[in-house]
């Protein structure tokens, strides 16, 4: 019985051995094929999709203004280019990262996805991003924002293109701000000081008899959110060559200090950096005063609290202001059965008129150059989205560097964890937290 | 004297007993309340007014009933099409289970076989493991013989649990053995014998076992999570989650669609309520 | 000539199908397979990914034990074993404890039975990501409704989000809603079993209510008490979905437990050595718990 038991398990193991390690080499497909006749074309527009092209794309519709804006520029892709197959795969975006984790450990990776460029790291790490240098058409390329362009960069070849961005700016309560007579900034240079942040909170809370004066959209593991506050007064996460923690540098210190002077007069809410998110609720609830959301959250907040919002500009430090670099970038699998397709199809999408209609659908901002300048014509929240075209001129290019540096999904992770003490309860003081994240980030980085 | 005592005892405890049925009733209604008032918050928030969501204090009855809630929740998704998913997963997973489960749970009651407790030892040792453990092995699996996205894959992997057999050889080790032996003896084929005793006797195991499949397979959230990436074949449970948005919730969308998609399942139950208290009771779980 | 031929086929598979020695194989075969192919096999996969670091992308490296190391130095690991503890601990006696009342009580002859232990099993029904949802909305701290009864009952309202001493007791109450029910009907099951005579014949020597519960039914269900309890500890070493949609694992990782862990693990932070190694441990647990009953039992 024993024996039997043992030889069972024995080839049992083999079998389970056989699929797990077959399972994941990769896909040796050679893109070096598809680079040779890409050499040949000098801009994206000559190039051809190859026969029978299909194309798997993931995304994610993360509000129904996102699914618009993709129903637009995906409807427009299928009429302009019959001649490629386009399969969407849509996601529930709570669950994006994971599922697209867990096909790629599956080895079955789409053609192209849509990936935000913080998380873009790992993939610039390991090499399977398809090289797009000379596949895209040049004056796309060139007419990208500098900070989105280095984004999508990696070792000199690009690596993708951004589609489009996106930002954090101040929602502020038009009752409560009445009532306590707080100053709204004209323009981005304006923006509250640190001490006025910390006087007009207070002066909030207690007016409205609230239990935190605001919040923001930090949570859910999205701790990178509130690194603006560190570059804004001239601190950085990493050092110039990348390679050094300076988290606790005293200017980034001070920003972490200033969290925790907020904490201590609970004018900042609880929640934890890798909570379920609490604050837009709570501020369309009427129990925050002002919170840092995103373009995205227009409608939301148009919806749950009509009329009775407004948003502002972020605070600044000695004239130096900044803000979230959101959004998203378009990529492809370095693997794909059909590179000249996925880039013809990454080309179309991110073309300066599609950027536009995409951008204008969905309240996004765009990441060219020349749409910035002439302007977008939104058809909702016209006002608005003037304010956070203004921020997103601001944001802050040693930042971006940073946030798309190939380990910074690591050292997000070890930021929102490691801020959770210091938020939730104080059991960190600011100095104690950043010096476990420098511990563990400088960690993360020689790893 | 037994018999004065007995109508004393009679008397006290009938003036006991009406303030005490009444205490009692009053109690096991408040539990009850207490028990059913989450459904009742889920319809009130799924038919609130978006602006009194948030009032405070909250609004326990909703000022206007916005039953249209529940038409726009199944427009704006593609609930039909979950729906449609979900049910066929459901259907044919509980056939599949009640099937596998009533031979093999026989098997393993009324047979003797070199090997029934190894084999036994793996059923167990299956209740062990944790999903996440299996979640990325079930995938590469699945994915290299192609049938992700697809409802085979979607059906059978999940099939693979332990509780269906064990309840169906608790059950099954009940049956009376002398009725199989005067089968054989009569010369019945094996599984005529399985056809004609077994299973007429099985009408109670089977409720049961159609029950908690159903609840849980409709109610299944991970596997499909993990195989499904065609919105097309999503099911409702699925469909559910998409409804959180990054950072916001639509609470009437999301409660109106959790009713929705609560609402077969407690249709299957109310159908076969009395017949699952009975096959738990005759399936012997008791131990 | 065909005929035979036929007639030998049709006797070959007439002789496995018929034949007492081969019957239970083929009958148990499906349930075989399948755990064979679903679970048996995965887990061993899984045993191999926790000998390596992989990330998910590229190949795995292997690296021996260094993985189980790493657990059992990491803080995180150690306080999710010590939270699947403390939240087993919680639940399974009051499960067990409220399921047997409401059985008792609702045993008793009285109207609407029926409708009163259906409502109790009805949350059953729901599923955790559903109950997940409703509950978090009603024990928000600011605009839910549990804080509002409390604040409204002079009571000083808990921050169930956020305070790591509480979180895990919402997530305690949701669980006893959920699973009463279900528990409550096996014992239902089991009170049925017993046989009126005994209570009769305790009456009659003058035991009262309390004595015969302490001397006849709890004695008499024991085979209930034991199902019930391998199943609530099992359920609740596994219970997943509402603890990932109430509180992720925070605050604090307050309400962390095993599962939660191995799930962060592989998807949040892509360590899937780890993530697997962990799997294995929570895996021999389960397994040493299930042989320490299986030899109990076969001392009884």
């Amino acid at each position: 019985m024993k024996i039997r038991i043992l030889k069972v398990v024995s080839v049992l193991t083999i079998v389970a051995l056989g699929l797990s390690v077959s399972g994941c080499s990769g896909e040796q497909k050679a893109a070096g094929s598809a680079s040779g006749s890409a050499s040949a074309a000098t801009s994206g527009a000559s190039l051809k999709a190859e026969e029978g092209a299909t194309i798997n794309f993931t995304y994610w519709e993360g509000s129904p203004s996102d699914k618009k804006a993709w129903d637009l520029v995906l409807g427009n892709f299928k009429k302009d280019h019959p001649e490629i197959t386009l399969k969407t795969q849509t996601y529930p975006s709570t669950t994006y990262p994971s599922q697209l984790d867990t096909m790629i450990a599956g080895n079955n990776w789409p053609d192209v996805m849509r990936y935000t460029y913080q998380r873009l790291g790992k993939f610039k790490e390991s090499d399977v991003l398809l090289d797009l240098t000379d596949m895209i058409s040049k004056e796309s390329v060139d007419d990208l924002l500098p900070a989105y362009k280095a984004a999508l960069t990696s070792d000199g070849k690009l690596v993708g293109m951004p589609h489009h961005t996106d930002t954090i700016a101040l929602y502020y309560n038009k009752e409560m701000f009445k009532k306590s007579g707080i100053r709204i900034p004209k323009d981005a240079s304006d923006g509250w000081t640190w001490d006025e942040l910390k006087q007009y909170a207070k002066k909030l809370k207690e007016d409205n008899h609230l239990d935190y004066a605001f919040g923001g959209i930090w949570e859910k593991g999205s701790g990178y959110r509130y690194l603006p506050f560190v570059y804004m007064n001239g601190g950085a996460l990493l050092s110039d060559d990348g390679k050094q923690v300076t988290v606790d540098s005293p200017k980034a210190l001070a920003a972490f200090k200033l969290y925790e002077d907020l904490r201590k007069g609970n004018l900042i809410s609880k929640t934890a950096f890798t909570q379920e998110p609490q604050n837009n609720m709570m501020f369309v609830a009427k129990k925050l005063a002002f919170v840092f959301a995103g373009s995205w959250h227009l409608s939301y907040m148009q919806q749950n609290m009509p009329d009775n919002w407004g948003v502002t500009y972020m605070p600044q430090v000695d004239g130096k202001t900044t803000s979230d670099m959101g959004g998203n970038a378009l990529v492809a699998y370095k693997g794909t059965k059909y590179p000249q397709a996925a880039a013809i199809f990454i080309d179309y999408i991110t073309n300066k008129s599609n950027m536009k209609a995409f951008c204008e659908a969905g309240n996004f901002l765009p990441v060219r150059q020349s749409l910035i300048k002439e302007g977008l014509n939104y058809s909702s929240y016209k006002d608005e989205m003037k304010v956070f075209s203004n921020i997103i001129a601001t944001v802050d290019s040693k930042m971006a560097s940073d946030e798309t540096s190939n380990k910074f999904q690591q050292l997000n992770v070890i930021l929102s964890e490691k801020m959770d003490p210091l938020v939730v309860n104080g059991s960190a003081t600011a100095e104690q937290t950043v010096e476990v994240m420098k511990k563990e980030m400088q960690a993360a980085l020689s790893n | 004297m037994k018999d004065i005592a007995g109508t004393k005892k009679f008397l006290n405890t009938k003036k006991k007993s009406t303030i005490r049925v009444l205490i009692s009733y009053l109690f096991i209604i408040c539990i009850t309340v207490v028990f059913l008032f989450p459904f009742y918050w889920m319809f009130a928030t799924a038919v609130k007014p978006t602006s009194e969501i948030f009032a405070y204090p909250p609004s326990w009855v909703p000022s206007q009933f916005h039953f249209e809630n529940f038409l726009s929740t199944l427009q704006e998704t593609d609930f039909g099409t979950y729906f449609k998913n979900s049910t066929i997963v459901t259907f044919f997973a509980t056939l599949i289970t009640v099937f596998i489960n009533l031979l093999a749970g026989y098997a393993f009651a009324k047979f003797h076989f070199k090997g029934k407790e190894f084999f036994f030892m793996i059923v167990l040792s299956t209740l062990m493991i944790p999903i996440q453990v299996t979640m990325i092995p079930n995938y590469l699996i699945i994915s290299r013989l192609h049938l992700l996205n697809n409802y085979i894959g979607l059906i059978f992997p999940p099939c693979a649990e332990a509780f269906g057999l064990f309840l169906s050889r608790q059950f099954m080790s009940e049956l009376p053995n002398e009725l199989i032996e005067a089968a054989r003896i009569d010369g019945t084929t094996e599984f005529g014998i399985f056809r004609k005793i077994i299973l007429p006797n099985t009408k109670s195991l089977v409720s049961v076992l159609i029950i908690f499949t159903v609840m849980w397979r409709w109610n299944d959230f991970q596997w499909p999570l993990i195989i499904l990436s065609d919105s097309k074949m999503y099911t409702v449970q699925i469909g559910l989650s998409m409804l959180n948005g990054s950072q916001y919730i639509n609470w009437n969308m999301l409660m109106s669609a959790s009713l929705i998609a609560i609402l077969p399942v407690l249709v299957v139950f109310l159908i076969f309520q009395k017949q699952f208290v009975q096959g738990i009771a005759s399936s012997g779980i008791k131990g | 000539m065909s005929n035979t031929k036929a007639v030998k086929k049709k006797g070959v598979w007439k002789h496995f199908w018929n034949n007492i020695k081969y019957v239970p194989y083929l009958y148990i075969l499906p349930n075989m397979v399948l755990f064979l192919v679903f679970m048996i096999i995965p887990l061993i996969m899984s045993a191999y990914y926790s000998l390596t670091k992989w990330g998910g992308m590229g190949k795995p490296k292997f690296i021996g034990i260094q993985n189980y190391i790493t657990l059992f130095q990491d803080d995180v690991f150690l306080i999710s074993l010590w939270n699947t503890l403390k939240f087993t601990l919680l639940t399974v006696p009051l499960l067990m404890a409220l399921a047997l009342f409401f059985a008792i009580f609702l045993n008793q002859n009285m109207k609407l039975r029926g409708f009163f232990r259906s409502a109790i099993y009805v949350p059953a029904v729901v599923s955790m990501v559903a109950a997940g949802m409703v509950f978090l909305w009603m024990f928000n701290p600011q605009i839910g409704l549990i804080n509002y009864i409390i604040k409204s009952l002079g009571g000083v309202p808990i921050d169930w989000l956020n305070d790591p001493h509480y979180a895990l007791t919402m997530i305690v109450i949701s669980t006893l809603w959920s699973r009463t029910g279900y528990n409550m009907v096996i014992y239902i099951a089991g009170l049925q079993g017993i046989s009126p005579d005994y209570y009769e014949a305790a009456t009659i020597d003058g035991a009262n209510r309390f004595q015969q519960f302490r001397y006849i039914t709890m004695p008499l269900l024991r085979s209930s008490h034991v199902f019930i309890l391998i199943t609530c500890v099992i359920y609740s070493f596994r219970s997943f979905d509402l603890i990932y949609v109430m509180t992720k694992g925070g605050p604090l990782n307050s309400t962390k437990t095993l599962v939660v862990y191995i799930y962060n693990m592989a998807f949040e932070k892509n360590q899937y050595g780890l993530s697997s190694a962990a799997g294995v441990v929570l895996f021999l647990i389960l397994l040493i718990f299930t042989l320490i009953r299986i030899k109990a039992q076969k001392e009884a």
